[in-house]
C-alpha cells in the first residue's frame, strides 16, 4: 500500500499532452443518455458528508476488532449509498455503461494519463486524506491491475443465457446492472459487511488484514467519490468532456479493484494468513 | 452490525403469494406397490419420539441421528471390542443403480420387526423389514420435469412423523405418505410460486427444468415444532435457493429467500444460487435451523458484486418465523463452487473455560468451522484435513494453462456428505476429497444436445504435482473447538460417504475404493473392514446403526454406489 519514490506529481509531469477527443466525445454521449436529470445540490450536499467520513478511516486501524453491534464501516457509507441511489434514478450507470468502452488496456491506459493531467487530481485526493505515496498508489493500483480489471465487462459483452441449462456460463442481461454501477454498489455492499465479517472472524483475522483492509476501505471510497463528483461536474456543467470521462472511468475502476483485493485481503484467509491457531484464543 | 441483523426478515418472503398457488397439486404420478404390509406394526411417531431419538438405540428417526445431527449411535453395545465381529446379516442388490443414487441414510422405525425406510434416487421411497431387509411397499414418484438416467439426483432420505413417512420430491415438493401402505396422504407443491409470483400451471416455469445436470438432491425434510422444514436446489440452473417451512397438514409457513435482494446489486440475485439443497440441523436449545447453502452464481463473480450473503456457508433462523438469526460465509463471493452442503452438528463443549452451545461443520472449503450457535461468532477454525494450495486464487480468464494448480478441487473438501462427532472424545468425523484442479474462465456457449455443462474450463490432474501428497481422499478425526486435527487415514480413492460414530468410540467411513471401516474415534486406527459392493463398489451412503431388542443385535446398515449393494451388518450383543 505504501509506496516510496516518486509521488503522482512526479507521474504528472511525465505525462505529455495527447488528443483527447475521443474521450470528450464519450463524456458527450454520458450526459446525452441521462433518462432524468442530475440534482446538483444533492451531489454536493453528499459528497460533502462523504469527504468528512475520510476522516475517521485513520480510527478504523486503531480500532481493530468491532464490538458486536458496532458498525463503523457500515457508517462510512450513507452518503455514498445516497449517491449511488441518485445515479441508479437518473440513468447514470446505464448511460456510462453504453458509451464508455469497456476497461481493455488501452482505454485503462488512456484514462489514467488523463487523469494525471487533470489539475484537479492532487488537490482532490489531498483533500480526501490521501498523502502524497497514496495517491501515487491509487493510481499504479490500476494499471498494475489492468487484466483483472478487464475481467469487469460491460454487461453486454458476458456469454448470454440462451438454454435454460446454460445459466453457470451465461448470464441473463436483465438481472446484470451495468458495470458502474456493479462497481459502485458493490464496493459499498463489501464496506458495509466488515463489521459482522471482523467481529466474526476475529480468530482469524490479525492486525495485518485490518491494516490493508482498511486501505481497500479508503480506496473504494476515494473511487465513489470520484464517481460522484463527475455526476455533480456533469449536473454543474462544470466538467470538461474528457475529464468526465476520466473521472468515470477512473472512479469505478478503483472500485473495482478495491473489491478485488478486499476479498483476498481479508475475506479469503488462507492459513498462511491467519492469526495462528495456537493463539486464536489468547487474544479473543 | 451486518444488515441482516439490523432487518431480521428482510430475506422472508410472502407465502400468502403461495397460498394463492395450487400448493396442494402433484405435478407428476405416483406408482405404488405393496407387499407384506401387515409385518408394519402401528404407533404413531411423536414430536417426542423425535426429540429422544438420539438417546435411544432401537431407531433412528431423523437423518442426522438426532436434532443435532451428530450421526451418533447412544449405545455401548457396539464397541471397539465386538466391532470386528460385525457379519453381513442380509443385503440385495438394487436396479440398475445410476451414478448418484446410493446416498442415501435410512430412517429406522422402532418395532418387532423394525421398520427401514429407505430412498433411492431418483424419488424412490421404500419400506423394509429391517430386520431381514424384505421389501414391504415401495412407492415411486415420477416427477413431471422428469430425471436423467446418465446422472440421477440423488436421494439421500426420508423423515418420520405421525402414522407418515415425508420425503421431498424432485419436483421441490414435499410429499406425506402412509407409513404402514406406502400410498399418498399429502403433497405440498413447492413450486407453484416462486419470487413471489405464483406459476401459471401447476409448477413456476423457472422452475421446470429437467433433473439431469450437474450436482441435483433430495434431502429429508426436517420436522420440528409442528413445521416441516426444506430446502431448494438448482444452483447452476439461474435459480435463487430457498428455504421452506410448512404446516403438518402441508401448507406453507414461510419461506426465506437465500439471496436476500437488498444484499445483491440489481437484480443479481434473482440468479444468484445459494441453494439449500442439503439438510439442515436443529438447536432445540434456541429454536434455530442452520441451513447449509451453496454457492453463489453464476461462476462469473463479477456480475454479482459483494459478499453474496448466505451463499457457500450456514444461515440460522428461528424455526417459529424464519427470523434471521446469524450467517456465516465458508467462502464469501464464492468463485469455486465451495458451497458448504454438509450439515452443521450441534453440541456444548467447554470453550475457555465456558460452557457454550456450537455449531460445526466440515464444508468444500476443507476446514472445520465452529461457530456459536447463538451468534455465528467463529469460535475456531481447524487445521487443514485435506490440501491446500494456492487456496483462493481467482480464476483467470481463458488461458487455463497460466493458471496454478489449486487444492481443494471443486468437489470439496467435503461435500454433502454429513460427518459424525464423539462427545466424550470431543472428535468429529470427517470425510474428504483431496485432488489438485485449475481452472479458469472460458466463454463457451451451450449447444444441445448434451448433459454435463459445466461452463467452466477446468482440469483435473494425474499428473505429479510437488505439494500434492497423492492421496484422493481421506477421512479424518478433529477436535472441532481447539481446531486439531487428531488423525488422517489417506486413501487412493475419495472418501464421499457419510459417517457414524458410536458413544462407545467406533466410528464407521467408506471410500469410493469400496473400503467400509471401522475407527478407533480418538485415534483412527482401523478396527474391521469390509467391502460392501466390491472393489467396484462406491460407498457413497450416510451409516446408521440401531440395536434389535428381540433379536439381542446390533445393526449397521450402508449402501454402496455403482454396485448398488445395500448392506445390513449385525453382531451379537
Amino acid at each position: 500500500m505504501t509506496v516510496s519514490g516518486p509521488v503522482l506529481a512526479d507521474l504528472r509531469s511525465e505525462v505529455e499532452d495527447e488528443a483527447t477527443d475521443e474521450l470528450a466525445a464519450m463524456g458527450r454521449k454520458v450526459e446525452e443518455g441521462l433518462s432524468e436529470p442530475l440534482d446538483a445540490a444533492l451531489l454536493a450536499t453528499e459528497l460533502s458528508e462523504l469527504k468528512d467520513e475520510f476522516e475517521r478511516i485513520p480510527e478504523l486501524r486503531n480500532l481493530g476488532v468491532p464490538e458486536y453491534g458496532e458498525t463503523p464501516y457500515q457508517d462510512l457509507t450513507p452518503a455514498a449509498w445516497r449517491i449511488n441511489d441518485h445515479l441508479v434514478e437518473t440513468g447514470f450507470f446505464e448511460s456510462a455503461e453504453e458509451n464508455l468502452p469497456a476497461f481493455t488496456s488501452e482505454h485503462i491506459h488512456a484514462t489514467t494519463r488523463q487523469l494525471l493531467r487533470m489539475d484537479s487530481l492532487p488537490g482532490m485526493l489531498s483533500e480526501l486524506g490521501f498523502p502524497d505515496d497514496e495517491q501515487l498508489a491509487v493510481v499504479t493500483n490500476i494499471v498494475t491491475a489492468r487484466e483483472q480489471l478487464s475481467w469487469w465487462q460491460p454487461t453486454p459483452n458476458y456469454p448470454p443465457v440462451e438454454a435454460e441449462d446454460d445459466y453457470d456460463e451465461g448470464v441473463a442481461y436483465e438481472t446484470v446492472a451495468p458495470l458502474h454501477h456493479r462497481a459502485m454498489e458493490g464496493a459499498l455492499l463489501w464496506i458495509d459487511g466488515l463489521d459482522w465479517w471482523i467481529w466474526q472472524h476475529e480468530v482469524l483475522v490479525t492486525d495485518e488484514m485490518i491494516n490493508r483492509g482498511v486501505w481497500d476501505v479508503k480506496s473504494m471510497l476515494a473511487g465513489a467519490y470520484l464517481m460522484g463528483d463527475a455526476a455533480r461536474r456533469l449536473a454543474e456543467g462544470t466538467a470538461g468532456d474528457e475529464g468526465l470521462t476520466t473521472l468515470i472511468t477512473v472512479g469505478a475502476a478503483i472500485m473495482i479493484i478495491g473489491q478485488e483485493f478486499l476479498a483476498e485481503d481479508i475475506a479469503w484467509i488462507d492459513d498462511e494468513m491467519r492469526k495462528p491457531l495456537d493463539e486464536a484464543h489468547e487474544e479473543v | 452490525m451486518n444488515r441482516m441483523l439490523q432487518n431480521e426478515i428482510d430475506h422472508r418472503e410472502d407465502v400468502e403469494v403461495i397460498r394463492e398457488g395450487p400448493y396442494q397439486e402433484k405435478p407428476g404420478e405416483s406408482n405404488i406397490e405393496q407387499f407384506d404390509t401387515d409385518q408394519i406394526t402401528e404407533g404413531e411417531i411423536t414430536e417426542e419420539h423425535l426429540h429422544e431419538t438420539g438417546e435411544r438405540t432401537d431407531n433412528w428417526l431423523i437423518m442426522g441421528g438426532a436434532y443435532d445431527s451428530q450421526r451418533r449411535y447412544p449405545g455401548d453395545e457396539l464397541n471397539p471390542e465386538n466391532v470386528g465381529d460385525l457379519e453381513v446379516e442380509w443385503e440385495f442388490e438394487h436396479g440398475d443403480p445410476p451414478m448418484t443414487a446410493y446416498q442415501n441414510s435410512p430412517i429406522i422405525v422402532q418395532g418387532d420387526p423394525p421398520i427401514m425406510y429407505l430412498t433411492f434416487g431418483p424419488d424412490e421411497l421404500h419400506a423394509l423389514n429391517a430386520r431381514t431387509g424384505e421389501f414391504l411397499w415401495s412407492h415411486i414418484y415420477e416427477p413431471t420435469v422428469g430425471a436423467s438416467p446418465d446422472t440421477a439426483p440423488a436421494e439421500r432420505g426420508a423423515a418420520v412423523f405421525c402414522d407418515w413417512v415425508i420425503k421431498s420430491t424432485l419436483d421441490l415438493g414435499v410429499m406425506a405418505v402412509d407409513r404402514y401402505t406406502g400410498e399418498d396422504v399429502w403433497y405440498y407443491n413447492g413450486a407453484c410460486a416462486y419470487r413471489g409470483e405464483p406459476a401459471d400451471d401447476l409448477m413456476h416455469e423457472e422452475l421446470m427444468w429437467e433433473r439431469s445436470r450437474g450436482t441435483t438432491s433430495s434431502w429429508p425434510p426436517l420436522i420440528y415444532d409442528g413445521k416441516i422444514m426444506k430446502g431448494s436446489f438448482g444452483g447452476e440452473y439461474g435459480v435463487s435457493g430457498f428455504f421452506d417451512a410448512i404446516s403438518l397438514e402441508g401448507e406453507p409457513q414461510w419461506r426465506v429467500n437465500m439471496t436476500p435482494e437488498e444484499e445483491w446489486v440489481g437484480d443479481s440475485w434473482k440468479h444468484g444460487g445459494a441453494t439449500a439443497w442439503a439438510s439442515g440441523a436443529v438447536d432445540v436449545e434456541t429454536d434455530q435451523v442452520i441451513i447449509p447453502s451453496a454457492n453463489a452464481a453464476p461462476w462469473y463473480g463479477t456480475v454479482r458484486p459483494g459478499w453474496n450473503p448466505y451463499s457457500a456457508g450456514k444461515v440460522a433462523v428461528s424455526t417459529e418465523d424464519g427470523e434471521y438469526r446469524w450467517h456465516h460465509q465458508d467462502a464469501p463471493h464464492d468463485y469455486w463452487d465451495y458451497d458448504s452442503p454438509s450439515p452443521a452438528l450441534v453440541y456444548t463443549a467447554e470453550v475457555d473455560g465456558e460452557e457454550r452451545r456450537l455449531a460445526s461443520w466440515a464444508p468444500k472449503s476443507g476446514w472445520v468451522h465452529t461457530v456459536d450457535v447463538e451468534t455465528g461468532q467463529l469460535v475456531q477454525r481447524s487445521e487443514e484435513y485435506v490440501q491446500h494450495h494456492n487456496m483462493w486464487t481467482i480464476p483467470g480468464k481463458e488461458d487455463l494453462n497460466k493458471m496454478p494448480w489449486i487444492m481443494p478441487w471443486l468437489g470439496g473438501g467435503t461435500n454433502p456428505q454429513p460427518s459424525s462427532y464423539h462427545q466424550e472424545s470431543q472428535t468429529m468425523v470427517v470425510t474428504g476429497h483431496n485432488e489438485p484442479w485449475r481452472w479458469a474462465w472460458e466463454d463457451t456457449w451451450y449447444e444441445p444436445p448434451g448433459e454435463g455443462f459445466s461452463g467452466i474450463a477446468e482440469l483435473e490432474t494425474t499428473e505429479y504435482l510437488e505439494e500434492w501428497n497423492g492421496f484422493h481422499g481421506v477421512v479424518a478425526g478433529i477436535d472441532p473447538v481447539s481446531g486439531e486435527v487428531k488423525w488422517q487415514d489417506w486413501h487412493d480413492d475419495v472418501a464421499r460417504g457419510g459417517t457414524l460414530s458410536t458413544a462407545s468410540g467406533v466410528s464407521f467411513a467408506g471410500t469410493r475404493g469400496g473400503d467400509f471401516i471401522a475407527y478407533d474415534t480418538e485415534t483412527g486406527e482401523r478396527l474391521w473392514a469390509d467391502q460392501p459392493g466390491g472393489e467396484d463398489g462406491e460407498v457413497d451412503g450416510s451409516p446408521v446403526a440401531w440395536h434389535d431388542p428381540y433379536e439381542e443385535k446390533v445393526f449397521v446398515f450402508v449402501s454402496t454406489q455403482q454396485s448398488g449393494v445395500a448392506t445390513a451388518y449385525s453382531v451379537e450383543v
